[in-house]
């Protein structure tokens, strides 16, 4: 194998398969990359067993197809640091995997490999090929908006009971739907897919999410095409394709927790609702924060007190003719979801104190929150 | 535990206290009560209390919480005043804003008491002594009430310092003669050591803090368990409790129940049952307080006056019943293991903390318990604790305390 690129794009390339190179490998090939010159393109892989990402790079001239699986930590550190324009990498007689641009000459062993060009490796773990026609396809941005309204409320511990760690994607008859989730909180967002019939669910792992909105936005494609595949999802954005686990175990039936409005409906701007938060949870207790929310005929009173520290209280305009009601509420949940909001205007639904509150936060975007109580 | 740069060498302590102060106060408003036996209280007609007698009074043997038909009699020239505690609260506003100049940090204990850590205010004031008698000197002109001071390196000995110096008195222990200036004094005068321990020490022949201070730990740890070389320690003079301003919040105490049954029982339906209702009891404290537990610890003491006791800590915090509940059996499961009869079961609630519960989304089935309990403490509060019971306590009501025998 052997081939001459251009050192900003094969470096981009590694950096798209970064993610899904293990830092810890229980065995040495899944902490590696496997780079395969085939005729007129070369290919970028990485896997972990939790995703994998596969890079397709038209701009390299390809002197002898090729393939070799070499250490991806030490692969990504030495691009970062190559200072020629052009770099031309090479399988050497001996089995080293030779990099070589201007003046810098790095070698580095290879794991496997083959200079017959067949692509066979043995141990390193089989990245599915996504081969015929999706089974949704979604506008690119509207996908990206989605993880962006539901990825933030997913829990960051492992909850034994459901498998709330990921984000819930469910397509039915082309309505596309995310759910987010870590039992105190959720955010549910639909939008329309382009195509996508029958119907299809997977928990998609956060990790992999991160992957595609990082690199999916830089690709040159405006869609994003979606495979379920047995116990795994792949996503192909132009040249990027990103694979993940699908999350096993139960997703909640997010349904039966989404309240069906509320007596009490407060309509809010959305950067004053968020400036007049974060002033008060500056006098919240560290551990457990706290925040009050107070409406009355056109007001909301945000409060906050920190025992031995002191109290914080301001109030803002907003749009309600109902009664007075109070209710308790971590700062951050409100935070998280006046931030990820698509309008400018969003909306808060309060049966009462103890009950979950539903927020607006754009067409077809909702966040619920479970309010803090207390008995005294 | 030392305050910033001050290490426990260097502190510098005051316990102030007002001498009579609600007596002092009155006689600012009528200076005629001066050099007279005054008494603050209730009439006697409608069974009233003394609260606070004057030095004069005193002399005559009237102590406070002593009823004031009583007090009349021990002196027929007595004066009674009803108590104005709004006066008293304004009063001790004021003496307690002259003493913040001197040091933020101020720990009022009760309206006419606090501590004062003057650790580090050492160019201001080199000697602690001279702060504290200027502090008497003000109080005096300004407000005309008298202070007594203790000054020493630790609340402990200021404290019993400024009970030596009383009345209007100032006295100094200057570090590292603490325990000599213990050593003298009967060992009821050291905070902590109450009537009950002071007849047991008395029993071993430990009158003073001196003789105290020098018997063997071991010993002490044998009669009074943990608390006897905790003792000892202070007794000789030794005690790191920082002075708390009210900015700092306390640490968390505990909540706790216990009850020592009327007859010996090995029933464990009984015991379960009298666990549920010491539990209710206790977490129903625990909310009224607004706070979260974190710990439960159940204790036994069986008819031989062997304890054992068993605590847990739970992943979350909480101030329901149901959730304290399973883990209370689960103690009490795993401890009751002796065939000896039990004289008191108890529980304890600790890691409080101040919070709020945050219900999920996704088990409703708390959040409708927590209805549930909010409910029941309402019932409680109006008809008392027995107005409504969990059905497995029903049959404590019966006077037997056994479990009904089947039909």
């Amino acid at each position: 194998m052997k081939f001459l690129i251009d050192r900003t794009a094969f470096r981009d390339a590694l950096q798209r398969v970064e993610m899904a190179i293990d830092r810890k490998p229980s065995r040495p090939e899944l902490g590696g990359v496997l780079v395969e010159a085939v005729n007129d393109h070369l290919i970028v892989v990485a896997s972990d067993l939790d995703i994998a990402v596969r890079y397709r790079l038209d701009q390299v001239q390809i002197e002898e197809p090729g393939w070799a699986l070499v250490p991806g930590r030490e692969l990504v550190d030495v691009f970062r640091d190559i200072e020629a324009d052009a770099v031309s990498l090479a399988l050497t007689d001996k089995g080293q995997f030779e990099i070589h641009g201007g003046e810098d000459h790095c070698f580095l062993v290879s794991m496997e490999n083959s200079s017959q060009g067949a692509l066979e490796p043995e141990r390193f773990p089989e990245v599915p090929a996504l081969a015929g026609e999706a089974d949704v396809t979604l506008e690119k941005d509207v996908f990206m908006q989605m993880v962006n309204s539901t990825r933030f409320a997913t829990s960051r511990v492992h909850e034994t009971r459901f498998a709330t760690e990921g984000v819930l994607f469910e397509v039915q008859d082309g309505e596309a739907t995310m759910v987010g989730t870590d039992g105190r909180r959720l955010a549910v967002i639909r939008r329309s897919a382009v195509r996508g019939e029958g119907r299809r669910r997977a928990v998609l792992l956060p990790k992999m999410l991160d992957q595609i909105v990082r690199f999916g936005q830089d690709e040159p494609a405006d869609l994003i095409e979606v495979f379920f595949l047995n116990n795994r999802v792949g996503f192909r954005i132009g040249n990027l394709e990103s694979f993940g686990r699908v999350l096993e175990g139960e997703f909640p039936n997010y349904g039966n927790v989404i309240p069906q409005g509320g007596k009490h409906v407060v309509r809010a701007h959305r950067e004053a609702m968020s400036r007049k938060l974060k002033l008060a949870s500056h006098l919240t207790q560290d551990a457990a924060a706290v925040v009050r929310i107070a409406v009355s005929p056109d007001a909301m009173e945000i409060s906050a007190e920190h025992e031995g520290r002191g109290r914080a209280a301001s109030k803002i305009e907003v749009d309600y003719t109902g009664s007075g009601l109070t209710a308790a509420f971590n700062p951050v949940y409100l935070l998280d979801g006046l931030r990820a909001a698509h309008a400018e205007q969003v909306e808060l639904q309060m049966e009462e104190p103890t009950r979950p509150a539903k927020m607006v936060l754009g067409e077809d975007y909702e966040y619920v929150v479970m309010p803090l109580s207390t008995f005294a | 535990m030392a305050r910033g740069a001050a290490s426990a060498r260097d502190r510098s302590i005051l316990h102030v206290d007002l001498d009579a102060f609600f007596v002092a106060v009155e006689r600012v408003r009528d200076p005629s009560l001066v050099g007279r036996p005054v008494v603050v209280g209730g009439p006697p007609e409608r069974r009233g209390v003394v609260a606070a007698a004057s030095y004069e009074a005193r002399a005559y043997g009237i102590r406070s919480a002593m009823p004031m038909a009583q007090a009349q009699r021990l002196c027929p020239d007595l004066v009674r005043v009803d108590g104005s505690h709004r006066l008293y609260g304004r009063a001790s506003r004021a003496v307690f804003a002259l003493l913040g100049a001197y040091t933020p940090i101020v720990e009022k204990v009760s309206v006419d008491e606090a501590y004062l850590d003057l650790s580090g205010t050492g160019l201001l004031f080199p000697r602690a002594v001279d702060a504290a008698e200027r502090m008497r000197r003000e109080v005096r002109e300004r407000l005309r009430l008298d202070l007594t001071v203790g000054v020493a390196r630790n609340r402990l000995v200021s404290k019993v310092a400024s009970a030596f110096a009383k009345p209007q008195g100032l006295f100094e222990v200057r570090p590292g003669q603490e325990a000599r200036f213990l050593a003298p004094l009967p060992v009821q005068r050291l905070p902590g050591i109450g009537p009950v321990t002071t007849r047991r020490l008395l029993d071993f022949r430990i009158p003073r803090l001196g003789v105290l201070a020098a018997t063997e730990s071991w010993f002490l740890e044998e009669v009074f368990g943990e608390h006897g070389p905790a003792m000892q320690r202070r007794a000789r003079g030794e005690d790191d409790t920082p002075v708390r301003p009210p900015w700092e919040p306390h640490e968390a105490r505990t909540i706790g129940h216990e009850e020592t049954f009327a007859q010996d029982t090995e029933d464990h339906g009984f015991l379960r049952a009298k666990l549920h209702e010491l539990l209710a009891a206790a977490a129903r404290r625990l909310r009224a307080q607004g706070l979260l537990a974190r710990k439960i610890s159940v204790r036994l003491r069986y008819a031989d006056f062997v304890s054992e006791s068993r605590d847990t800590t739970l992943p979350v915090a909480t101030d329901h019943d149901g959730e304290l509940l399973a883990p209370a059996l689960e103690l009490l499961h795993r401890m009751a293991t002796r065939r000896t009869l039990v004289r008191l079961l108890g529980v304890r609630l600790g890691g409080l903390s101040r919070g709020y519960w945050q219900g999920s989304l996704l088990d409703p089935r708390r959040a409708r318990e927590r209805r549930l309990v909010a409910a029941l403490d309402g019932i409680r509060d109006r008809h008392g604790m027995s107005a409504v019971r969990a059905g497995e306590t029903v049959w404590l009501r019966r006077p037997s305390g056994r479990r009904p025998a089947p039909a």
